[in-house]
C-alpha cells in the first residue's frame, strides 16, 4: 500500500548502480569472448630450462641439456602425428641450416609421444633436419616443459633463461620476434 | 518390514566396504584426491583422473610415484604448478590475483544482502507502517492527483 503510494517519487539511484554492474559484467564477458581459451601462457618463460638426458631418436646415444648450454638454443617438440607440425617442417629446416652456417645459436628437436618407426618414416617423407632430435615416447620431459600441445617452440638463451615459448607452427613472424629475445638476429 | 529395511540398507551400503574387498592400497586413495585436483592440459576442464589422454595418464602416474616416494600434496601440487602455471590447478589459488575468484562471489552475495535489506527497509521502515505516515502520505499524494 505504502509503496504504491511512495514509489513513483523515489529516487532510483540504486538502479543505475546496478545498470553499470550489469554492464561492467557484460563488458568483461565480452573481453573474455576475444580470448583463446586454448592459447595458456607459459609457467617457464623467464625460468631455468629444465634439465634433461634422452635417448636420440635415429642415433646412439643421449641428448644432454648440458651439453646444448652455454649458447641460445631453440628447442622443438614435435610428433609424426601432429598435422600442424607439417606446416613448420620446412621452416625448421631453414632454421636448422641458419644454426649451422652462422654458428650463432643451437638447435634440436624432442619427439614427443612417438612411436620411433613412425617419426623416423615422417623425417624420410618431410625431409631430415638437420640437427638432431631426442627421444620423449611417454612426454615426461614434454610435461617438465608444460607441453600441452603440438608442436611447441622453446627459446632459450645463453644463460639457459626460457625467454619464449611459442606453441602452434613456427612462422617467419614468430622467429623474427623469438629470435632477438635470444641475442640472436634473424 | 525390519528385516527388509536392514537388506535395503545392506545393499545401499555395499560400496563402504567395497574398497577395502579389492583390497586398494591406501596411497591410491591420495593418488585420486591429487588427481582430481589438477587439470589435463590437453583437455577442456577435466581432471587427470577422468581423462583418457595420454598426457593425463602419465601425470596420473608421475603423482603416483610421487606419492610412493612420501611427498606431500602441497609438493605435488607445486611440481606442476612450476611447469603449467596456476591453469593445472582446478580450483584457482585463494592468493595472488587468484584471490579476486573467490573475493567476488562474496562481495557479491555481501552487496545483495545489503540491497535486498535497503529495498525491505525503504518498503516498511519504522513509523511508514504507522496509520498516521499512512494517512499522511496518502493525503500528500491525493493532493498531488487533485491539483
Amino acid at each position: 500500500m505504502t509503496d504504491v503510494t511512495q514509489s513513483p517519487r523515489r529516487p532510483a539511484r540504486w538502479r543505475y548502480a546496478l545498470g553499470a554492474a550489469a554492464l561492467a559484467l557484460l563488458g568483461l564477458l565480452a573481453i573474455g569472448l576475444t580470448r583463446e581459451p586454448g592459447r595458456l601462457p607459459s609457467a617457464l618463460v623467464g625460468q631455468p630450462m629444465p634439465a634433461f638426458e634422452i635417448a636420440y631418436l635415429e642415433r646412439e646415444g643421449v641428448l644432454r641439456s648440458a651439453d646444448l648450454a652455454g649458447e641460445p638454443l631453440v628447442l622443438n617438440f614435435w610428433a609424426s602425428w601432429c598435422t600442424s607440425c607439417r606446416q613448420e617442417h620446412a621452416q625448421l629446416i631453414r632454421l636448422g641450416q641458419f644454426s649451422e652456417t652462422s654458428g650463432a645459436f643451437r638447435i634440436a628437436g624432442i619427439n614427443y609421444r612417438d612411436d620411433p618407426d613412425r617419426a623416423a618414416a615422417y623425417l624420410a617423407r618431410e625431409g631430415r633436419f638437420p640437427y638432431p632430435s631426442g627421444h620423449d615416447p611417454r612426454g615426461r620431459l614434454g610435461i617438465d616443459f608444460g607441453v600441452y600441445g603440438m608442436p611447441e617452440t622453446f627459446f632459450i638463451d645463453a644463460g639457459g633463461i626460457v625467454r619464449m615459448r611459442h606453441a602452434g607452427p613456427l612462422t617467419a613472424a614468430v622467429l623474427a620476434e623469438a629470435m632477438p629475445r635470444i641475442g640472436v638476429t634473424p | 518390514m525390519r528385516l527388509v529395511l536392514a537388506f535395503v540398507l545392506a545393499l545401499t551400503a555395499a560400496p563402504l566396504w567395497a574398497g577395502r574387498l579389492v583390497g586398494e592400497d591406501p596411497a591410491e586413495a591420495r593418488v585420486r584426491a591429487v588427481a582430481t585436483g589438477l587439470r589435463c592440459p590437453v583437455c577442456q576442464s577435466e581432471n587427470i583422473l577422468d581423462s583418457h589422454s595420454g598426457t593425463a595418464r602419465e601425470m596420473l602416474e608421475l603423482v603416483r610415484e610421487q606419492v610412493i616416494e612420501g611427498r606431500s600434496d602441497a609438493q605435488i601440487m607445486a611440481f606442476f604448478r612450476a611447469r603449467y602455471g596456476d591453469y593445472v590447478l582446478l580450483s584457482p589459488p585463494s592468493t595472488g590475483p587468484g584471490a579476486v575468484i573467490w573475493l567476488v562471489p562474496v562481495l557479491l552475495v555481501i552487496g545483495g544482502a545489503g540491497l535486498a535489506l535497503l529495498l525491505v527497509y525503504r518498503l516498511r521502515g519504522p513509523g511508514k507502517d504507522t496509520p498516521e505516515t499512512h494517512a499522511q502520505l496518502t493525503e500528500a499524494r491525493l493532493e498531488e492527483l487533485e491539483p
